[in-house]
This record gives structure tokens, C-alpha cells and sequence, in this order.
């Protein structure tokens, strides 16, 4: 009977035992798995370790100013009206009989020492292996400290997904194969897209075979978009005037402050945005 | 003779919330090494105002988040910010010393009540540690923003910190005449805030002279250097004193805010008469407001691209 009792006991206590003990592991299983997931970045980061180093040349000798890459960049990828990913900087130089117009398409530069990643508080902005440097909306806390420590201008408040967003060198087309939107529009083909650390594609060449500028090298941030034929001047101009500093300066909250015949405009941007994040979240579902 | 045809229009992403916060943590961080004078130091003519400033360094620093977390764009996920750490941004320096000053100057503010001696000098020490790391962290914040030109300077987290020691000083000044004045009525108050001597608000005044010293020399090298140096550093040099900033860098922060008051403060003609310094440390508060205002949204002024 007593036996009987001291084994019934012991059973129990094992049980208990073993029940603590699978409640720890289980526990610790599931802290690290948080701790995964909130480690875990985009699917190019955990997937693709494959050498590559994605670059972007233009060739402003080819580019026209036709604005064809801004549109093609909107379209792809839902930018709300008055923001944009990349556009063209166009500066006229000279007078009557020697004028020349000159342009520079401008876009995040992917930089490999990308100061906005090294100052992102929460780790939303991240470098992948490929060196694009790209931002998790779902992570993004909207501090825009990125915003002004990014020397090149190039990333915004996205009013209705209300996080940072900048270009991404369309990586949600480049998983399929494709070229960025704006280097397929190029009507001139300045734009050339590639990998670099290929020696055959044609960036590798064009690069090696041409004297190529960057923008604002002194700031050290080693941009991976390079110029053929960058003008110092174009690239200065509208710093120095203060006219144009007004001008340019921007007040978001009268902008987007909702009068009558904008409202309509923004219902339309607010459900093409929602679509857009959906395909995100139904991609990074995807490829977890 | 370049005709700008089209360039990227320019926002200004931090605004007056950025600039309050850097105001009120610089606040909060001085009232605390002020108070920690007579607590930590030993300077037992201090240790009324001491207990004052104890109160403005907790008050401050418990609205100056508020800001910060204001003007967040995704307010819900200020969260992240404790469980994400990325030790390179200052941000994250920022989270972990701000979490710790808090709960550092909560129990200093309970050891100063409860009269405990050595705890007081324990928290004492940690807390101005933790206060001047406050301040700098404030200045590298603006110091590491790489593409603006006024803000990536070293000299960034000293200027921070000696402006937000005037302001500090010059709040407790006025917060001590104010107490002085008008609740000397009052039993609770007389009995956990003793009487203050007019000779501690002269001395106070005297440590502010040398702070605003401390602070337009600083100024000035800022300006001179940005003035001579790279292209966009001259520009902003240009922006504050000619630009649309002009009126309230040179006037509200270097002439209102620092030269007229260091005048008052030093002079034994005005030193002595307790309403122009009150005037004086109005003054000062108000420029050192300014002077945020001015690095904060100046700073982002300039176009980039
Ligand atoms: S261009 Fe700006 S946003 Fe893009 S990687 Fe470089 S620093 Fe970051
Ligand atoms: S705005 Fe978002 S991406 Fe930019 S620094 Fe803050 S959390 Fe990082």
C-alpha cells in the first residue's frame, strides 16, 4: 500500500519534474523564436547570400530629361502624388546661343556604409547581402532620424503608410527576374542595372571603361549609383539661394491639409497603398 | 547663371518637438548637476535650491518623452525601441540613458525627502554621470545627421551641454524669486522649502555669467569655422546670419538671450537687483529656446540634393 502510495508519488513528482522541465524548454523555445522574429529581416537578407552587389551607372550623356524613369517609378511602386522615389534634377546653364540643359536622375545611392542604417534606432532600415539597403514597414517606428542623416535627400515621410520609404531598386522586382522599372523605361537607356561583382555584365564594363563620379564622395557613405559625365554644378546648384530655399521648402501638413478637391485624390492614393502593402506582407508570408 | 529648372522639393522632418525635447531634457540635465552641488559636492549654501532644481530635473525630464514619442509617426511602436537595440545609432544610447536617468532621478528626488545621506551621494554621482551623457547623446544626435552641414560638427554635444547648463540655471533663478516672492505665505511650503538667501540667487547669478561665457565662445567658433570652412558649412554660416534665420540666431539667441544678460550678470551696477536678473534669466530661457529651434530647423534648412 505505502509502495504503492511512494510510487504514485514519485510518478508525480516526475510528471511534475518533467512537466517543469518541458515548460522551461518550451518557454526558452518560444523567447528564442520571438527573438528570431524579431531578428528576422527580408527574405533577401536570410536567402540570397550570393555574391552579388547590385549598382546602378547612368550615363547622363544619354539622358534627355524626359522624366519617363520618375513615372515609371510612381506607377511601380504606389509613391503618393508630390513625393517621389527618384526624379530629375534639371539645371539650364549659360545664356542666349551657349545654353545646354543638364540633368541628373536622382535616387538612393544603396550605399554600402549607408549612414541611415548605421543611425536607424531600431534596425528598420537594414543592408541586405546584395547591398540594397532597404526599410521594414512593419518596423519602422516613423522617428525619420534616417531622414535627415541620409546626405542625399532621398527618402521621405510616406503620408498614409506613415513610416519612411525611399527607393528600393524595385526588389520586389528583381525576385522575379526583372530589371528596376525606371532602368527598363529609360528611353535613352542611360540608366544600366546590374550586378557589379560580375565581371561579364555590362556595369562591370561600362564602369571599368569610363570615368565615373559619384555624388558627394567627401561624405564617405560610398555610394553604389554612378555617374558618366556628372556636372559639379548642376549637382551644387540651389544650395546657395535663399529664394529658392523658400521655394523649395516644403510644409507637408498644408499640403496634405484635406481641401475639397484633394480628398477624392487621396482616397484613390490611400487604396493603392493598401493594395501595395498587402502584395509586402503576402510576399514576406511567402518567402518567410 | 544656373537656371534651376526642377529639383526636389525639400521637407523639414524635424520641427518645434525635436527642438522642445532638446530643450527640456537640457533643462532637466542641468537642474540635476546644479542640485547635486550641494548634495554630492557639499556646498551646503546650495541645498534649498538644491531640492528645488531635484524637483525641476524630474519634472522636466518626465514631460520631454512626451515629445519625443508626439512625434513619432507610428506612436504604437514606440515599444520597439526597447526590444530593438542598434547600438550604433544614438538613438538606441539615447533610450537606454533616458530610461536610466529617470529612474535615477525618481530616487534621488526620494532620498532628498527621506534625508538619506548615502544613498543621496550614490544617486548623486550616478545621476550627473547620467546627466552629462544626457546632454551629449542630445548633441550627437544632431552631431552623427552626416548630411547637414551645421549640425556635423564635434563642437555639437559641448554646445549642447553648456546651453542647457545656462538654461538650467537661469530657470532655478526664477523659480526661486518667484517662491520667494509670492508663497512665502504658505506653511507647507516654508516648511519643506526653507528660505532662500538673496546671496545664493547673486552667487547663482555669478556661476550663469561664466556658463553664457562658456557659451558665446562657443557660438562664435561654431560660426567662424562653419563660415570658413567647406561649401555647404559657409552656406549655413549664411543662412543663420544673413538667411531667414538671422533675427533669431542673432538677435533672439547671441544678443537677447547671451550678451544682454551676461551684461546684467556681471555688472555690479544691475548684479545685485533681484527683478533685472529675474528679466535677465527670461531673457536667457527664451534664447536658449531659440538656440534649439535654430539648430534644429536651420540646420535641415538647406537643401541636400
Ligand atoms: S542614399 Fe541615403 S537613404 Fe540611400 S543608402 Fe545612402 S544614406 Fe541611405
Ligand atoms: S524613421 Fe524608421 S527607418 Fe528611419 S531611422 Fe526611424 S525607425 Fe529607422
Amino acid at each position: 500500500m505505502i509502495d504503492n502510495l511512494k510510487e504514485k508519488l514519485k510518478e508525480k513528482i516526475n510528471r511534475r519534474g518533467f512537466l517543469k522541465v518541458a515548460g522551461t524548454g518550451l518557454t526558452i523555445l518560444a523567447l528564442q523564436k520571438m527573438l528570431t522574429k524579431l531578428e528576422a529581416k527580408d527574405v533577401l537578407e536570410t536567402k540570397s547570400i550570393t555574391g552579388k552587389r547590385y549598382a546602378m551607372l547612368i550615363d547622363l550623356r544619354k539622358c534627355i530629361g524626359c522624366d519617363a524613369c520618375s513615372v515609371a517609378c510612381n506607377q511601380e511602386n504606389n509613391v503618393p502624388i508630390g513625393f517621389y522615389r527618384t526624379w530629375v534634377k534639371k539645371v539650364e546653364k549659360g545664356e542666349y546661343n551657349n545654353v545646354r540643359d543638364y540633368y541628373i536622375p536622382t535616387l538612393c545611392n544603396h550605399c554600402e556604409d549607408a549612414i541611415c542604417n548605421r543611425n536607424c534606432p531600431v534596425k528598420a532600415t537594414y543592408k541586405t547581402s546584395e547591398g540594397l539597403t532597404l526599410v521594414d514597414y512593419d518596423r519602422c517606428i516613423g522617428c525619420r532620424y534616417c531622414m535627415v542623416s541620409c546626405p542625399y535627400n532621398v527618402r521621405f515621410a510616406h503620408p498614409y503608410r506613415k513610416t519612411v520609404d525611399k527607393c528600393t531598386f524595385c526588389v520586389h522586382r528583381l525576385k522575379e527576374g526583372k530589371l528596376p522599372a525606371c532602368v527598363e523605361t529609360c528611353v535613352g537607356k542611360a540608366r544600366i542595372f546590374g550586378d557589379i561583382n560580375d565581371k561579364k555584365s555590362e556595369i562591370y564594363k561600362a564602369i571599368a571603361t569610363n570615368s565615373i563620379q559619384v555624388l558627394k564622395s567627401e561624405q564617405n557613405t560610398k555610394p553604389h549609383v554612378f555617374y558618366i559625365s556628372l556636372d559639379i554644378e548642376t549637382a551644387e546648384a540651389g544650395k546657395t539661394d535663399f529664394d529658392y530655399m523658400k521655394y523649395y521648402r516644403r510644409d507637408i501638413k498644408k499640403e496634405l491639409g484635406v481641401n475639397g478637391n484633394r480628398i477624392k485624390e487621396q482616397y484613390n492614393i490611400l487604396k493603392g497603398i493598401s493594395e501595395a502593402d498587402r502584395k509586402y506582407k503576402h510576399q514576406k508570408k511567402l518567402n518567410p | 547663371m544656373d537656371n534651376i529648372i526642377y529639383m526636389s522639393t525639400h521637407e523639414i522632418p524635424l520641427l518645434t518637438k525635436i527642438a522642445n525635447y532638446f530643450y527640456l531634457t537640457g533643462i532637466s540635465a542641468a537642474s540635476f548637476i546644479i542640485s547635486s552641488l550641494a548634495y554630492v559636492f557639499g556646498m551646503e549654501k546650495y541645498k534649498d535650491c538644491g531640492k528645488i532644481s531635484a524637483i525641476i530635473a524630474f519634472g522636466g525630464i518626465c514631460i520631454a518623452p512626451i515629445f519625443l514619442i508626439m512625434d513619432l509617426m507610428q506612436i504604437p511602436r514606440m515599444f520597439y525601441l526597447f526590444f530593438m537595440f542598434n547600438f550604433e545609432s544614438p538613438l538606441t544610447w539615447g533610450t537606454i540613458i533616458l530610461s536610466l536617468y529617470i529612474l535615477n532621478c525618481f530616487l534621488y528626488l526620494y532620498y532628498i525627502f527621506k534625508e538619506n545621506k548615502k544613498n543621496l551621494k550614490l544617486f548623486g554621482i550616478i545621476g550627473i554621470m547620467l546627466a552629462i551623457s544626457l546632454e551629449a547623446y542630445t548633441g550627437f544626435v544632431l552631431a552623427l545627421g552626416k548630411g547637414i552641414a551645421l549640425w556635423n560638427t564635434p563642437l555639437m554635444p559641448i554646445y549642447f551641454l553648456i546651453s542647457a547648463m545656462v538654461s538650467g540655471t537661469a530657470l532655478l533663478i526664477i523659480i526661486v524669486v518667484i517662491k520667494e516672492k509670492f508663497f512665502t505665505n504658505f506653511e507647507i511650503i516654508n516648511k519643506i522649502f526653507p528660505q532662500i538667501q538673496n546671496e545664493v540667487i547673486y552667487d547663482l547669478g555669478k556661476m550663469l555669467a561664466v556658463f553664457i561665457a562658456i557659451d558665446l565662445f562657443i557660438a562664435f567658433s561654431d560660426v567662424i569655422l562653419l563660415f570658413y570652412s567647406t561649401p555647404e558649412n559657409s552656406i549655413v554660416a549664411r543662412v543663420l546670419l544673413k538667411g531667414p534665420f538671422n533675427i533669431m540666431f542673432l538677435f533672439g539667441e547671441i544678443l537677447f538671450g547671451m550678451v544682454i544678460p551676461f551684461f546684467i550678470f556681471i555688472l555690479p551696477k544691475f548684479n545685485k537687483n533681484i527683478a533685472l536678473l529675474t528679466f535677465a534669466s527670461f531673457l536667457i530661457l527664451i534664447g536658449v529656446w531659440f538656440m534649439r529651434y535654430v539648430t534644429v530647423v536651420g540646420g535641415q534648412y538647406v537643401p541636400l540634393m
